[in-house]
């Protein structure tokens, strides 16, 4: 199963006037792919309830922490699921039941954030998911191998508000551009190049042709080299 | 197969909820404050530099434990989560939530958070939420589902404060200051009923808001420790309880704490939105000889 990458920006500081003595409100948000570690959590295939406990460091790092003290925060913090595993015939139970412990990493100082989950399956499942099998033999003495162990894909969610302190920078950065001046000056630009591009005549080089023509110029163009 | 136990809800157990009531899905309203109702909720109040407005972010784990019976139709139900936050109004705000315990016995299946909504309770003027969810399976069970609210609302912060006094020769502590202090009492606003009973009864407390103790200071024989509740309903009788922590070691015999001054009960409103001076005395019985 590939790692998921997340595809919403991670870490949003918001200046804030406060409470005392926070001056920053952080939101970090992040996905993660449960079992994450090579030994992911194993579950036996007969409807036994796995608890087990997950810890991320998010890609919050707290700024100008001092390592003499812990840094003071205050935060809110959840935990979604986003994926559960394919249950094609079989039953399952996919909770990540709470929020445990959250804090900055002593030495690293970014936002870690714990919890508690449960899986819990028994029945067919997919073979790729199996990591022990049985041999089983019916009335007749036939045998065959029966799936006893699986690693259950699962994805989380983890969102965090922190409320923390972090030194201003000395020199702030430059101020965003005016969205309206910037928008002025794409629009300058579009007609420039939009405006000649409909006087030019149909066959111009530059002007593309119907969806796919320009690929299969392309291969026509090597095939005349090749020859 | 094994049975579930409550912590990641009952696929076969107990139902916790009947969600059927003559016919009707009915619903329920899971408490904040409760772990049993909502686990790991949590609540962030920023100042935003605005006059009467803060920002707001409550985030947790509901845990409506819904089992249904029936794979052939999509079950809905709507579950309430009391924030226990009281606001005037809500100027803005966005809601976002998700599954987060769910289990299947072999059964076509659906779960799903279909919508969202923020209202004000219109008596105690708290934020609650509302959730949409669907449930299907025989059996299936939606147990949890994680929220997460940022709210800007317009405050009208409700405060109880007053002070705990005991005399110095029933408890001192070992240390002057420091975290010691605020495991000596939990203190809290409780609305109260006395359920009906042929015989004795005794009433029943709810928390429906906790509070800080600040640190102490000596009054001539007396130590004296304020305290504050924050976030109260409004339009709500309620009491103060304050009940002695395990670090208020005391001689052998019965702790005894009594409301000495201020309301009991007592009703905050949004012209009266701080009471003060509900103060405390801790006595101590001496066991019978």
């Amino acid at each position: 199963m590939p790692a998921i990458i997340p595809y919403i920006p991670n870490v949003t500081r918001i200046p804030v006037r406060g409470p005392a003595p926070f001056n920053v409100l952080v939101c970090v948000s992040m996905t993660i792919l449960h079992p994450s570690d090579p030994d992911g959590v194993i579950v036996p295939n007969d409807g036994t309830l796995i608890r087990f406990g997950g810890t991320v460091a998010t890609p919050f790092i707290l700024a100008g922490a001092d390592p003499r003290f812990a840094p003071p925060f205050q935060h809110s913090t959840t935990l979604s699921l986003i994926q559960i595993g394919p249950a094609p015939d079989n039953d399952f139970v996919y909770a990540v039941d709470s929020v445990t412990d959250a804090g900055f990493d002593k030495i690293t100082h970014a936002w870690t954030v714990s919890w508690s989950a449960a899986l819990a399956a028994t029945g067919s499942l997919p073979a790729e998911l199996c990591v022990e099998w049985t041999t089983v033999t019916d009335a007749n003495g036939n045998t065959q191998q029966e799936c006893s162990a699986a690693e259950l894909p699962c994805a989380l969610q983890v969102t965090s508000y922190v409320l923390c302190y972090e030194p201003p920078l000395p020199n702030p950065p430059p101020p965003p551009p005016d969205p309206l001046t910037h928008f002025g000056k794409q629009r300058k630009l579009l007609s420039h190049q939009v405006g000649p591009a409909r006087t030019r005549a149909p066959h111009s080089r530059s002007t593309p042709g119907p969806a796919g023509t320009q690929i299969a110029n392309l291969t026509d163009r090597k095939t005349h080299r090749k020859r | 197969m094994a049975g579930f136990d409550r912590l990641s809800g009952s696929l076969y157990g107990e139902v916790k909820t009947e969600y059927h009531f003559g016919g009707i899905v009915v619903g329920r309203i899971l408490d904040s404050n409760n772990p049993n109702d909502v686990a790991s909720a949590s609540r962030l109040e920023v100042d935003i530099d605005v006059p009467n407005r803060k920002m707001v972010i409550f985030s947790g784990i509901a845990i409506p434990e819904w089992s249904v019976f029936d794979d052939d139709d999509n079950l809905q139900d709507t579950y309430t989560v009391n924030l226990h936050y009281p606001v005037l109004a809500v100027d803005q705000a966005t809601m976002a939530v998700g599954l987060a315990s769910v289990g299947n016995g072999d059964t076509d299946f659906l779960f799903a958070c279909d919508a969202t909504e923020l209202d004000i309770d219109p008596i105690t003027q708290e934020l609650s939420l509302k959730v949409s969810l669907a449930n299907r399976g025989n059996p299936s069970a939606l147990n949890r589902f994680s929220y997460q609210v940022v709210v800007t609302a317009v405050t009208a912060v409700t405060q109880i404060s007053g002070t705990i006094y005991w005399d110095k020769s029933i408890f001192m502590p070992k240390t002057p200051s420091g975290a010691v202090y605020l495991a000596l009492f939990q203190v809290t606003a409780d609305t109260f009923y006395t359920p009906p009973s042929d015989g004795f009864s005794t009433e029943v407390l709810t928390i429906v808001a906790r509070g800080k103790t600040l640190p102490v200071v000596e009054k001539g024989n007396d130590f004296a420790m304020p305290y504050e509740i924050s976030a109260a309903p409004f339009n709500t009788p309620l009491k103060v309880a304050v009940v002695p922590g395990h670090a208020f070691a005391t001689a052998p015999g019965n702790t005894l704490v009594t409301q000495i001054s201020g309301p009991r009960p007592l009703t905050l409103t949004p012209a009266n939105a701080t009471i003060s001076g509900v103060d405390f005395r801790v006595q101590h019985l001496a066991p019978p000889r």
